[in-house]
């Protein structure tokens, strides 16, 4: 709290002596007009900024900053002066509120707190007993975030969701994917990033990719094919065409601050890379028609990291919208309604203990030539993560069909993957990542990381055939399923 | 108790039918367009449109207000209209353009009207429920295609008179001329009847103009829902363009959480007289990945065949394509097999040059004769949209003159089209019920409590007012209970539409309205195998005179005064290892002439299959007894219902 009184002063007094003359708090009349009013906007600001972990993101210290865009004279307000360290601002829909994660002293644990649009009627919602971060809003008054727990390679982050208030917090990823809360699509879906090779022994490249889950937890999927390796993708926003655009950085620099900006076009398979050159950046934000605000360093990661206004039709910077050469300033959002997402209905059931997963066709894989795995697969071999995170555990095998197709019953909320297996028992295809199937949750997959381009052909399964399917692995069979 | 009530209100039923009643019931059918009476705005509905030669005139055929409209492409504004029979649907042009064409799916007959004066000359007979037509490239013969005669009527233009009928498959509905004039081609919008576990396969009907007679039926797998057809020039390859519908019926409804449960796209087909040995049918998708087009609906494509145009009716865009793009994709998978191709969702952006947002529910688009635009018909909001084909951008939006207020039935019929409310817009309440409220005649593995069981028929929007509960697991209530929560959750896997929405809803799905039924007189009178067959179906004893216990007589199940079902659950014997239940909802039987295939996993594929190949037992009424010629009257009566 010391530190930061005395981090506002400086930063007065390095504005008193920088009035005359050298750009500072800066709105550039010089630069092109707007197009249309720009909303105000709230951005974190502070004078180091590191991409290690969302817990160490400001070590010394951060703020969130409000900012009036329409005024050449106005100046940035600091919204959180009571904290050592606050991040992450999102809009509430109709712009009335803030979500934020906000570390009160140096050290504290991070949590979930909502401001009034002002600044005033702060609260905290969350008690986490980790470090909780990346807040956002979804329909019908809950709240979607990040839990941190751990430090260095123990560190793991799971999603968690709770009413608005921060009650009835509970997790709904699951095993060690490091999942972080990117944003939350119109759709409803919330996209989150995850590491890529996650089992145990695997060459892990430090990359992550976007995956798309309901709030509930269940329908985990990959976002596209973004699984290219080493690069670190992240800082995620929709825009209004469902483009998702992202900031992409090589992995072997992952821990860097900032990367190139990024994004998935409606439609296509593969991100494209939208800027070049040696800016680097560090967020994103829809503005409106083809602008964006984005956070911007011209001097490499080290360099501090100004606001600007990006055209991406044009790929060019329209206005510098506001740039302390003492700090960065990161993650703009402007303070203006938009839709809410759609809301989910979910159709879990919390009293089973089980989920089911049905394959259509697991010779369908985009790892193989021309996306079919050669060879005649027998089997599919289920196998558990154990809670310690390193060990695994076979849970047993199930048929596989002629066709491809596969029907089991597996653990709920229960990290696991799969083998396929040849007749004689030999590993086919071997699955790299983690999934689940949530409380009596149904989990379809065309194939074994099929291609997402590809639907397949009606047909109906030859495993929804059998009477004897779904096929129990690591839960009790059908029929004492049925008595219980 | 339950029991001994509802035997004696069957008996009543049963002699109230025997007096007669059944035949006032059946006159009461509404003829008035669908949902509408005096008190009500009257909507317009443009469903089809047609330009004059010169493209200074375009025509709009309105099915709501049975009128067709001239709209001045100069001015942009109507300048005259003039009215035909009930629910017209489809438009032809004489070659020197003075006379037009109008199909009246519920009278049919095909209005003939001067151009100019825009005076009705005559009306000529059809078969059943005439939706597409075309002239010849003469003007001496009419082509219509009549959706529930599954046939295609020939009509000489100097007599006025149906000289030929030639047989279409299922449910034909659009009709285009070849460029040459050699051939009409027919799509269907219905898949051939086939058993419930086979994929659809859908037909286009080709006809020989010089003999007037079928030269092939092409058949296009995995599709259905064929709708207007464009035809590119010979120099860009000649081929037809349709789009269609993808269903994965198949496959468990859950997957629409991930994608692709159904998607669309185009049948690229080049006939076998074109130039090829046998027709070459190529399908693309017009998808997406992660957001769908759904509903295709009008093709055209501009006259040096540069673009094609085509309308996404439930997602209310239109496609402008790039043809020398879907040409260079085509060899491309040519080259490098071609198998994947029908299923690709990344290939639309190899192609599409442009999605334009126009109104609600497009349908027909065309293509003015200079190229410089394309005018597309906008349904639910009584609008043609301008699109400029050389900026490829809407320019303007031509409002038809339709009522301004907005009820309730005409925001639940918006609601009915709309794929938006859908995850990825994958589809709407109208994709599996085409043609305002029918079933797609397919059997949908929709999610029960165990995945791939409960595969179930799909089942009829029209007329079910009062034929509760619904589903065949009788478990819905009401519509509300079908249209609300459940679909959102179940179906859409997304918001779904709110408690207003599920009410406007309902209020839409309540007008929908049996088409006449062109098996019974006009005065309701039965002919003398229809009668035969009524005595059957109200019958008491077997052909020796043995009675029959009340619960196998047909009247008690297909209760007359409840719409022939006495809306309770029943096990006729019908149930396969593949069911969770035994006993289905006993479905109502009006209208049941004209949506086969039958039971609850549509295995039947006619009315005499039901009691031929699936009533073994007699557990589905006594019928065992009866001959070839009593189950010919009973299904003589049956289709007067």
């Amino acid at each position: 709290m010391r530190f930061f009184r005395t981090l506002n002063l400086i930063v007065v007094l390095i504005c008193l002596g920088l009035v005359v003359g050298t750009p500072k708090t800066t709105l550039t009349e010089s630069q092109p007009a707007a197009k249309g009013p720009l909303p105000p906007i709230i951005f974190v600001e502070a004078p180091t900024v590191s991409s290690t972990g969302l817990a160490e993101r400001f070590p010394q210290g951060s703020r969130l900053a409000r900012l009036a865009l329409g005024s050449p004279s106005s100046s940035a307000s600091d919204l959180t002066p009571g904290f050592f360290a606050a991040a992450d601002p999102r809009v509430s829909f109709d712009a009335s509120h803030v979500l934020f994660a906000g570390q009160k002293t140096r050290g504290s644990r991070w949590q979930i707190w909502e401001m009034n649009a002002d600044g005033s009627g702060q609260r905290q919602l969350t008690h986490c007993p980790a470090d909780c971060g990346q807040p956002a809003y979804l329909p019908q008054s809950q709240i979607v975030f990040t839990m941190v727990a751990g430090k260095g390679s123990q560190q793991n982050s799971a999603v968690y969701v709770s009413q608005e208030d921060g009650s009835g917090a509970h997790a709904i990823t699951f095993g060690p994917g490091d999942y972080e809360v990117e944003t939350v699509l119109g759709s409803g879906r919330i996209l989150v990033s995850a590491k890529t090779t996650l089992v145990p022994g695997s060459q892990g490249s430090g990359s992550r990719m976007f995956y798309t889950l309901q709030p509930d937890g269940s329908g985990l999927t990959p976002f596209r094919w973004n699984s290219r390796p080493n690069a670190v993708r992240s800082a995620a926003v929709e825009l209004s065409d469902g483009t998702v655009l992202f900031v992409k950085r090589a992995a072997p620099e992952a821990r860097a601050m900032g990367g190139q900006l990024a994004w998935i076009r409606p439609g296509a398979l593969h991100n494209s890379v939208l800027t070049a050159g040696g800016s680097v950046y560090a967020s994103a934000q829809p503005l409106d028609g083809d602008r964006l605000i984005v956070s911007k360093s011209d001097a490499g990661p080290a360099g501090t990291f100004g606001l600007y206004v990006f055209n991406f039709a044009t790929k060019t910077v329209e206005k510098t919208v506001y740039r302390n050469p003492k700090f960065s300033s990161i993650d703009a959002v402007p303070l203006e309604p938009r839709p809410a997402p759609l809301y989910y209905w979910t159709i879990l059931h919390p009293d089973r203990d089980y989920g089911r997963i049905v394959c259509l066709n697991s010779y369908l894989s985009a790892d193989a030539p021309r996306g079919r795995l050669a060879g005649h697969i027998a089997q599919v071999r289920v196998i558990a993560l154990q809670p310690d995170h390193h060990t695994e555990r076979i849970l047993g095998d199930a048929p596989v069909e002629s066709d491809g197709s596969f029907y089991i019953k597996v653990p709920a909320d229960y990290p696991i993957r799969f083998e396929l297996l040849s007749t004689k028992g030999s590993v086919i295809h071997a699955q790299k990542s983690w999934i689940w199937a949530r409380t009596g949750e149904d989990v379809p997959c065309l194939g074994c990381h099929e291609s997402k381009a590809l639907a397949p052909t009606d047909h109906w399964p030859l495993a929804l055939k059998r009477s004897d399917t779904p096929t129990p692995v690591g839960v009790p069979s059908n029929q004492q399923s049925a008595k219980q | 108790m339950w029991t001994s009530l509802l035997r004696a209100a069957i008996v009543i039923l049963a002699i109230i039918c025997g007096l007669g009643l059944q035949r006032s019931l059946t006159d009461a059918s509404p003829q008035s367009p669908v949902g509408l009476d005096g008190a009500t705005p009257r909507y317009l509905d443009p469903i089809a449109l047609k330009l004059s030669p010169d493209g200074k005139r375009l025509y709009v055929v309105c099915e709501a207000s049975d009128a067709v409209l001239v709209v001045d492409t100069r001015s942009r504004s109507v300048i005259g209209s003039v009215q035909v029979g009930t629910r017209p649907e489809g438009i032809a042009l004489s070659p020197d353009g003075k006379t037009l064409y109008v199909t009246n799916e519920w009278d049919n007959t095909v209005s003939e009207i001067d151009a100019d004066s825009l005076r009705v000359l005559r009306n000529l007979k059809t078969g059943w429920d005439p939706v597409g037509i075309t002239t010849d490239r003469a003007g001496k013969f009419l082509y219509t295609a009549n959706t529930l005669g599954d046939n295609i009527s020939v009509i000489d233009l100097s007599t006025g008179k149906e000289i030929k009928r030639l047989d279409a498959g299922h449910f034909p509905e659009y009709v285009a001329l070849s460029r040459d004039g050699k051939w009409v081609y027919v799509s269907n919008l219905l898949a051939h009847l086939a058993p419930p576990d086979e994929p659809p396969v859908a037909q286009l009907t080709v006809v020989n103009t010089a003999k007037q007679i079928v030269t092939d039926r092409i058949l296009i797998p995995g599709a259905i829902q064929l709708r207007y057809i464009a035809q590119l020039p010979a120099q860009e390859g000649g081929y037809l363009l349709i789009p269609f519908q993808q269903p994965h019926n198949l496959v468990p409804l859950v997957q629409i959480q991930q994608g692709w449960y159904v998607t669309n796209g185009l049948a690229i087909i080049r006939p076998e007289h074109s130039g090829v040995q046998s027709p070459q049918v190529r399908e693309v998708l017009l998808d997406d990945i992660d957001h769908y087009y759904a509903d295709g609906f009008g093709s055209a494509s501009t006259p040096d065949g540069r673009l094609a145009l085509v309308t996404s009716s439930g997602a209310n865009v239109v496609s402008i394509i790039n043809i020398a793009k879907l040409n260079q994709l085509l060899k491309g998978a040519l080259s490098d097999g071609a198998e994947d191709l029908a299923h690709r969702m990344d290939s639309a952006q190899q192609f599409v040059e442009k999605r334009l947002d126009v109104g609600r529910n497009p349908t027909c688009v065309v293509v003015s004769p200079d190229s410089r635009f394309a005018y597309v018909a906008n349904r639910t909001d009584d609008t043609v949209s301008v699109v400029d084909l050389q900026h490829l951008k809407v320019s303007s939006t031509i409002d038809l003159g339709g009522p301004k207020e907005i009820t309730a039935l005409r925001r639940g019929q918006q609601l009915f089209f709309d794929a938006r409310f859908c995850y990825q817009g994958q589809l709407a309440c109208a994709s599996c019920h085409p043609h305002e409220g029918f079933e797609d005649g397919l059997a949908w593995s929709m999610e029960t409590p165990e995945l791939g069981r409960d595969v179930v028929e799909n089942r009829t929007l029209l007329d079910i007012s009062g034929t509760s509960p619904f589903k065949w697991n009788g478990m819905n209530p009401n519509l509300e209970t079908q249209d609300g929560p459940r679909t959102a959750m179940y179906v859409f896997r997304s918001q779904g539409f709110s408690h207003e929405q599920v009410k406007d809803l309902v209020s839409y799905i309540d007008s929908l309205k049996l088409p006449p039924n062109p098996h019974l007189a006009a005065d309701g009178h039965l002919t003398a195998a229809q009668e035969r067959g009524r005595e059957i179906f109200f019958r008491t004893t077997t052909n020796n005179g043995t009675i029959i216990p009340e619960y196998d007589r047909c009247y008690y199940c297909h209760a007359p005064l409840t719409h022939y079902t006495s809306r309770v659950r029943m096990d006729v014997g019908n149930s396969t290892k593949y069911d969770t239940i035994k006993d289905f909802d006993v479905p109502q039987l009006q209208g049941v002439w004209m949506r086969p295939p039958y039971l609850h996993d549509g295995k039947a594929l006619t009315l005499e299959g039901i009691w031929t190949k699936f009533n073994p037992n007699d557990k589905h009424g006594i019928t065992s007894d009866m001959s070839k010629i009593q189950l010919n009257d009973l299904i003589e009566f049956l289709k007067t219902l």
